[in-house]
């Protein structure tokens, strides 16, 4: 019963997922809570609150170091070990908070919610709400179908390797204390939200016009053919998650999954958990072979890795296992993640190395790069990249396909966070919806009085995300003096940021018109970049310099 | 059966029979599969396109008729009315196009879109006069859910009863025009053809352009263009006068109930633009877009697709000898 239960909330929690997805566009968004799932996922939370925050370095040395000696506390067996490491990260946190300079994006502490849940009921995060555990729930049914009892439970088996997700979380939460974001990689909302974006949603899009023609109208998750520059990767890690479930349940979360990594380290201290009567069991493993988590219920229970689905319990035909309050936990269980002291400190100074790695060897952040053109309301370039969780939903809301995914824009670090392709879009005047969709403020939700610099914002002027260029080699009145001028028609300012020159050329044409920058006016949207009839590479650019978010983008005195 | 499969190493007669069946679906399958897509790789290319927007009713009125009027849904039924009313150019039963100026995602006071009002009552006329549907469309600047919204005229027009029609990219076609400039170009062409649609009415705003001086009548056909149409400003003069050609003798109801004076087309602040309460109606785009551009301060006299237009033909700048009041 209580499984069947569960399926329907795991059903309900994917739909609502896709539907705050549907609604995740500049004109369905109105008041909808469009980035909930990211909201309440604890590990963007933590991991944008620390790299967004701000401390001395020799303040986040210590700080990884106390939760180090935490952790190698923790690590070690027996319940007084286990507090005192949790006394000492406590303590560590406390002293970080007071210490150093903390930005917190507000609906970001919805995260404690499951925080909360995992620590009175385990990773119900996991197997109740998660939209991509369902989706793999699903698959892995698929592959165990065909599958033996016995082997069933063989697939099932805890495996060392699966201790891997642990030492990404552990890196990739050192290396955002030192700054340094990227848990969206591998965060499964973040990975969800940019696999529908890229890959899901324009092929129900590209399916339901081929099929529907006129009668989908309307009914698309894009107002137009959505394009992201290269989805086929985003689409292969996606397929290569849906595979490897297909091959062992679940394995991405079982080996892979910081987000479950860090709710099975919560997850030990939970209040209620599951236990094995010794007595009652005939050593049938029909659950092991049930058990998405191998935390093998007929062994010795790992309840780390314990979604807290209730398929052993309901599948038990002795009901030998139940769910139950933790205290007298019995010796058939092993609480704790299944961790070497070795492990965790080559994955912490990996994290660590991540830091001077991103600032000196990339160099992304030595100088402002060209192509770095961020969304409207995009932070600083340092704290953009510190809270940028490369989720993709701004690349989802956006009407005109102009955000996309960086390659090597804005260094190694900002792989994959959100910049402006001219070529594809421009950015819409009377939009904000990016900033709307971003769940951890990486793009402030701005209204348009703010973008524009208009109303209470009129003293800090429009925001501008760069500056456009003429290209006067490309550009057809000043190269071939042809007319021209789509530029200027395009440019919604008033007035207008390109200026024409009356120019006579070799043609003696009377009324050639030339395209100048004012640069003052610029607010660098890019539709006259977009629409350029050279275009396959635009007689007019936009580059990030004059940028108002960074005050190294400054060009104009 | 386990005897045959242990000592013949060869399928029995069954098992050969039900490989060949499924050998031969296969194969009949993928050249079904490449047959479908060969006809489709067929139909891609037509040697032939189809003439541009053929088969619309043609009605000619002799004037141009002005209204001034603060209520700007009289003002368009006063106007309509005076060159001989709706049921002069709309029949019972017939399928409507409106094409308003939709093209940028902005306010209606920023004066870049056709006013919503006007929209709406050109869509009522239609309806009072028997049309079976009315579409609204255009291929917008911006994206054109966003511009039918924030414009106001996409709840103003499905208010009044029509639809709305966002422009998607099956819809576009290669048509012949048959211009100077203009001869095949892909145009929002399909929609026409599928929902049979029998009558196009212009409902352009008063606006001024860099490049064409003002965008009136005329320059409100682009929006029926698709392709690379940012190259079609090389040589814009020939490009209006061949739009004009395309929609020729159709119904224009011209909304200069404000006229957006500087900074066109897409405008931005309140300066530019000004108030007027102006609605012309007629089928003469060269005396109409004239006029208009009198109102935005420019002479005609120096426009020269105006020239082009009226050498071919197709309406007379002399709005004067056109014009008549309405009341």
């Amino acid at each position: 019963m209580i499984r069947r239960i569960r399926i329907v909330w795991q059903v309900f929690f994917l739909v609502l997922f896709f539907v705050l997805l549907w609604r995740a566009t500049q004109l369905r968004m109105d008041a909808w809570p469009v980035g909930l799932f990211a909201w309440v996922d604890p590990l963007l939370g933590l991991s944008a609150t620390l790299a967004a925050s701000r401390a001395d370095a020799w303040v986040r040395l210590l700080f990884v170091a106390a939760l180090a000696l935490a952790a190698a506390l923790a690590v070690r067996r027996g319940p007084r070990w286990r507090w005192a490491g949790a006394v000492v990260a406590i303590a560590a946190g406390g002293a970080y908070l007071t210490a150093a300079d903390i930005a917190f994006h507000r609906p970001l502490a919805w995260g404690l919610v499951v925080v909360g849940a995992t620590i009175v009921l385990g990773r119900v995060w996991c197997g109740w709400i998660c939209p991509l555990g369902t989706i793999q729930d699903a698959v892995g049914r698929l592959g165990q179908r065909t599958r033996t009892r016995r082997r069933r439970a063989e697939v099932n088996r805890y495996r060392r390797a699966y201790a891997l997700k642990y030492y990404l979380l552990v890196g990739l939460l050192v290396a955002a204390v030192f700054g340094v974001q990227q848990a969206g990689l591998l965060d499964p909302i973040a990975l969800l939200t940019r696999s529908s974006t890229a890959v899901l949603l324009p092929a129900d899009d590209a399916a339901a016009t081929a099929l529907l023609g006129d009668a989908a109208q309307g009914w698309t998750w894009f107002p137009q053919e959505h394009l992201t520059v290269g989805a086929w990767v985003i689409g292969a890690v996606f397929a290569a998650v849906l595979l490897a479930g297909l091959w062992v349940p679940r394995l991405f979360c079982r080996a892979v999954c910081p987000l479950g990594a860090m709710l099975g380290v919560l997850g030990r201290y939970s209040l209620f958990r599951f236990r094995r009567s010794e007595s009652a069991c005939t050593r049938c493993r029909l659950c092991d072979g049930v058990c998405p988590g191998a935390a093998e219920p007929a062994g010795e229970l790992r309840t780390a890795e314990c979604m807290a689905c209730f398929n052993c319990s309901e599948l038990c035909p002795e009901e030998a296992v139940r769910f139950g309050p933790a205290a007298g936990a019995g010796a058939h269980e092993r609480p704790e993640a299944d961790l070497s002291r070795r492990g965790l400190i080559t994955a912490a100074l990996a994290g660590f190395f991540a830091w001077p790695f991103a600032r000196r060897v990339s160099g992304a952040r030595a100088r402002p790069s060209p192509g770095a053109v961020r969304p409207p309301g995009a932070l600083a370039e340092d704290d953009f990249l510190a809270a940028c969780v490369k989720c993709h939903a701004c690349l989802r809301a956006c009407p005109t396909n102009v955000i996309q995914p960086a390659v090597a824009q804005a260094g190694w670090e900002g792989f994959w966070t959100p910049v402006m392709d001219f070529r594809l879009g421009y950015c819409e005047y009377n939009c904000t919806a990016c900033g709307s969709a971003c769940p951890t403020g990486a793009i402030r939700a701005i209204g348009l009085d703010a973008k524009h610099g208009t109303g209470d914002f009129a003293g800090a002027g429009p925001v501008r995300l760069g500056t456009a260029f003429v290209d006067r080699g490309r550009c057809l009145p000043w190269a071939m003096d042809r007319p021209c001028i789509v530029c200027q028609e395009v440019c919604p300012v008033s007035p207008k940021a390109i200026e024409l020159r009356r120019g006579e050329g070799n043609g003696g044409q009377a009324d050639l018109q030339r395209p100048v920058v004012v640069p003052e006016r610029c607010i660098g949207c890019g539709i006259c970049s977009h629409k350029c009839p050279v275009a396959d590479a635009p007689a007019i650019y936009v580059t990030a310099i004059g940028a108002t978010r960074d005050r190294s983008h400054r060009l104009a005195l | 059966m386990d005897t045959s499969s242990d000592s013949r190493p060869g399928a029995t007669r069954r098992e050969f029979l039900g490989r060949a069946a499924s050998a031969a679906a296969a194969v009949g399958a993928a050249a079904g599969a490449t047959g479908w897509l060969l006809a489709r790789g067929g139909e891609r290319d037509e040697p032939t396109a189809p003439p541009a927007f053929a088969g619309l009713r043609r009605a000619q009125a002799g004037k141009i008729a002005l209204a001034e009027t603060d209520d700007h849904a009289a003002g368009v039924r006063a106007a309509v009315e005076a060159i001989g009313g709706m049921g002069r150019f709309v029949r019972a039963g017939d399928v409507v196009f409106i094409k308003p100026n939709a093209g940028f995602d902005r306010p209606p006071w920023v004066g870049a879109t056709t006013s919503p009002a006007v929209v709406a009552a050109v869509v009522g006329l239609c309806r009072d006069a028997g049309a079976a549907r009315v579409l609204v469309g255009d291929c917008s600047i911006n994206d054109p859910a966003g511009c039918f919204r924030r414009s106001g005229i996409g709840p103003a027009a499905r208010a009044a009863g029509a639809e709305v029609l966002l422009p998607r990219a099956g819809d576009f076609e290669d048509v012949r025009i048959g211009g100077r400039r203009l001869k095949t170009w892909k145009a929002f062409h399909r929609p026409f053809r599928r929902r049979g649609v029998n009558c196009v009415i212009g409902v352009p705003t008063a606006k001024t352009h860099a490049r064409s001086v003002i965008s009136g009548a005329m320059k409100n056909w682009y929006g029926l263009l698709g392709g690379p149409r940012s190259l079609l400003h090389q040589d814009i003069d020939t490009v209006l006068a061949d739009l004009c050609g395309m929609m020729p003798r159709s119904l224009i109801v011209m909304d200069a109930t404000r006229l957006l004076v500087r900074n066109g087309p897409t405008g931005g602040s309140r300066g530019d633009v000004r108030t007027a309460h102006r609605v012309l109606a007629g089928t003469d785009q060269v005396a109409i877009d004239a006029l208009t551009a009198e109102w935005l301060g420019h002479d005609p006299g120096r426009i020269g697709w105006l020239h082009l237009a009226e050498a071919r033909g197709l309406g007379t700048t002399d709005h004067e000898a056109r014009l008549i009041e309405a009341t």
